[in-house]
């Protein structure tokens, strides 16, 4: 009798402490969605998210391939799920997750990090801190508890609530650290960067083909590969820096790619990109920089055909 | 498996449910699921490491088996000293074995011979110093005739490998554990009760505290050379904190889950910071190791009731031993040899023996004179602590050197989020220090207020853990 009341009662708690977590996480998901800066995401998990072309990536996105310019050359829809500091990893999340949730776009748009792409970077990762406030759709938990590995809290709906960034009136406020967003996504940088008067135009490091992450390596082949699978033109991009580097890297992508048909190279060498006043630092480009180089691109996609 | 995992959390349930509702019937089911249990949970770190823990098992219940039955006292000598020269050769082996070499090894350099021993990379099987000493006291008890060898090989078993005190203690006693295995068990509702609120109560020290202090304690001690007094001062109050959340946390968890199926476990922690003296501090942390080391060493050694110089030799010795238990390195020496320093004015004094209540024991708050003594003796506990978590002792010194600086009065460089945490686990604990737990709160009549308190502390759980886990400290002695 005692053993059938410690258990009842055990039930009762485990089952309110569930409860209080479910609705505590319904609450917050609601004020974290509605108080958070950037709400992309949430547009993917809707399924609401039907552009015919999709600009994946990381800073380098939003910063080199601006939505408008291309919607109004190649008059298709577009959208760009650019996220600062993400690694090809958290590239083919978004692939997947895009692909999970009804979208299947004509084209996706890739910038690549050159020198970051293939290697362990501290600056580019996989950016669970974007996947936190959409924690309550069980894509983006089964993806937070596989990468922080399962532990006693997986079992918790509110507890990634507590990472959650309500920043958006801060960001309002500092509108210099945080992206904007017109109706194609976030929009490159219109100022200059702190360090853009020291910038020069000298060699960077060389890129070394031996040196690279053979996981990396195979996540971007992923990409690739899904692209294929899925019937979407893959367009990678090497977007202009402001230093002096060779072919190294486009090469080798040329050769990581050439088995696939879908998958397309743009690389842009006109020479006005040697002039520091399209840059707003050494890797990203200014908002007229990326103006400029979005109407180019939007007509190398016409030209080439690229978008059945 | 750790007990703030996924896996435990499963784990429990499942072996609970078998125990009570499947095997109820038998006692001796009970005991066979529960040695199951326990060997599944000690394989989950390293199934390898199980062989040894089988082997000596074996070895104490054989060798116990020959010195209860054996009426020659040379062949009682002899098994006796074959069990325990095979169970501290095992704990030479595998803890100590590269300590000897290096320190033998730099030993001849600073007499100009060079030598080139070979080191190993030995593991250190999980637990490994818990179990020995559950073997080593068991044997010593039959060889003293304190107790009678145990015939069946499961219960004996089970006394030594019962998960919750397996890899961590506490450090039971045949007398105490030994029996209560063999009786037969009715489930105790209050008990039951008591054990889940004492296993909400760990966690609590264990993911709040202890993991919030963690990393905040890395780094400061990382970066000892450079980081102000004041900071380094704060980062040795964390880590205080620290290492209490943590293994009395588990002490917590162990204690609650063995009431869960009937068993009392002894007592590891009294609330040892509230202690208002070195003697009173051993008295109340790490109890089951410090009674082992006074029953089994302490006192076979004369104890106290020699001369004043036996007893110093005799308290050095343990104290000494103490340190050297929880780790082949010197830190830990001289850890033990300054808690030893500390022990020494109340033992020139003979006030070892006093305040064996807790403070303010009939007043809500510690008088001005105990409350002295209490920070008192925390600073001298915390001081003894920079050794045992310094790296080594270099580090340690630096530590200490630095800490001692103008800067001490400066603003420590540090976050304060634990120190809030802290006063979290510092101020139940004192309303309740009478108590074996904070949580023992049957006193609250209403019981929706009582849950309200058990869900806050799983919710502060959540909302207060951290993303990274750190081990229990004590894992690795």
């Amino acid at each position: 009798m005692t053993l059938k009341k410690f258990i009842i009662r055990f039930s009762i708690f485990v089952a309110l402490i569930f409860a209080l977590d479910f609705t505590l996480a319904e609450v917050l998901s609601h004020f974290v969605n509605k108080w958070q800066h950037d709400n992309r995401l949430g547009k993917i998990l809707t399924h609401n998210e039907k552009s015919n072309i999709i600009i994946l990536g990381s800073s380098r996105s939003f910063n080199t391939v601006k939505g408008k310019e291309i919607h109004d050359i190649t008059k298709a829809s577009v959208y760009n799920y650019g996220y600062q500091g993400t690694d090809v990893f958290f590239h083919e999340f978004m692939l997947k997750l895009l692909l999970k949730n009804d979208c299947h776009p004509k084209m996706i748009i890739l910038p690549l990090d050159e020198h970051q792409e293939f290697f362990i970077d501290t600056f580019i990762t996989f950016r669970l801190d974007f996947l936190y406030p959409w924690a309550k759709y069980s894509d983006i938990r089964d993806e937070i508890n596989e990468k922080e590995g399962y532990k006693y809290y997986s079992l918790s709906r509110s507890f990634f609530y507590k990472k959650c960034d309500l920043g958006r009136k801060y960001a309002e406020r500092n509108q210099k650290l945080y992206p904007h967003f017109d109706e194609f996504g976030p929009l490159p940088r219109e100022d200059i960067s702190l360090t853009y008067d020291t910038l020069t135009l000298k060699p960077f490091k060389k890129y070394m083909v031996q040196n690279e992450n053979k996981k990396y390596v195979n996540k971007f082949l992923s990409i690739v590969k899904i692209c294929q699978q899925n019937n979407i033109q893959l367009l990678l991009v090497s977007p202009p820096n402001y230093y002096i580097t060779d072919d190294t890297f486009n090469n080798r992508i040329l050769e990581l790619i050439k088995p696939y048909k879908n998958a397309v190279l743009y690389v842009n060498r006109d020479t006005k990109y040697l002039d520091k006043k399209w840059f707003f630092d050494r890797f990203h480009l200014n908002t007229s920089g990326a103006v400029m180089y979005s109407k180019e691109l939007a007509q190398f996609i016409v030209n080439q055909k690229l978008l059945k | 498996m750790f007990f703030n995992s996924l896996e435990y959390a499963l784990f429990l349930p499942i072996v609970f449910f078998l125990f009570w509702l499947v095997f109820y019937r038998s006692f001796r089911a009970q005991n066979i699921l529960l040695l199951v249990a326990s060997y599944v949970f000690y394989s989950w770190w390293d199934w390898r490491f199980l062989f040894l823990l089988v082997f000596s098992t074996g070895l104490d219940f054989y060798t116990g088996i020959k010195i209860s039955d054996s009426k020659n006292p040379k062949e009682r000598r002899f098994w006796f000293w074959l069990s325990i020269i095979v169970n501290l050769g095992f704990l030479g082996v595998f803890k100590y074995y590269n300590f000897f070499i290096e320190s033998f090894a730099s030993g001849l350099s600073l007499m100009g011979v060079q030598s080139n021993f070979w080191s190993l990379k030995i593991i250190l099987p999980v637990g490994i110093s818990f179990y020995t000493f559950h073997g080593l006291s068991y044997v010593i008890d039959i060889y003293n005739n304190k107790i009678k060898s145990e015939r069946n090989f499961v219960d004996y078993s089970l006394f030594v490998s019962f998960f919750p005190l397996l890899v961590a203690g506490p450090i039971e006693r045949a007398t105490h554990l030994l029996p209560q295995i063999k009786e037969k068990r009715i489930f105790n509702y209050d008990k039951a009760k008591d054990g889940l609120r004492q296993i909400l109560w760990g966690l609590f020290k264990k993911i709040v505290i202890a993991d919030n202090c963690a990393g905040i304690v890395n780094e400061i001690f990382a970066n000892s050379e450079t980081a102000s007094g004041s900071t380094l001062a704060l980062g040795t109050v964390y880590f205080a904190f620290q290492i209490y959340g943590d293994f009395s946390g588990y002490s917590d968890i162990a204690l609650g889950t063995a009431r869960l199926f009937g068993y009392e476990l002894l007592q590891n922690f009294k609330f040892p910071y509230f202690s208002r003296s070195i003697a009173e501090f051993w008295r109340r942390w790490h109890i089951s190791l410090s009674s082992w080391f006074k029953d089994y060493l302490y006192i076979p050694l004369g104890g106290s009731k020699g001369s004043l110089q036996l007893s110093i030799r005799n308290t050095f010795i343990i104290f000494l031993v103490s340190g050297f238990w929880h780790g082949a390195s010197w830190n830990f020496i001289i850890w033990g040899f300054l808690h030893a320093l500390f022990f020494l004015p109340l033992l020139l004094l003979k006030k070892t023996r006093q305040k064996t209540e807790i403070a303010g024991e009939n007043t809500i708050l510690p008088s001005i004179v105990e409350t002295i003594q209490i920070l008192f003796t925390f600073s001298l506990v915390c001081l003894a602590w920079i050794f045992f978590r310094a790296k080594n002792l270099t580090e340690a010194i630096i530590y200490v050197k630095n800490i001692f600086g103008p800067s001490l009065l400066s603003k420590p460089n540090a976050s304060i989020l634990p120190l809030g945490l802290i006063m979290m686990l510092i101020i139940p604990e004192w309303i309740q220090r009478k108590k074996n737990h904070p949580l023992q709160i049957d006193f609250i009549r209403f019981s929706f207020v009582r849950w309200g308190i058990y869900i806050m502390l799983c919710f502060s759980i959540l909302f207060l853990s951290k993303s990274e886990t750190f081990e229990f400290i004590y894992f690795q002695f």
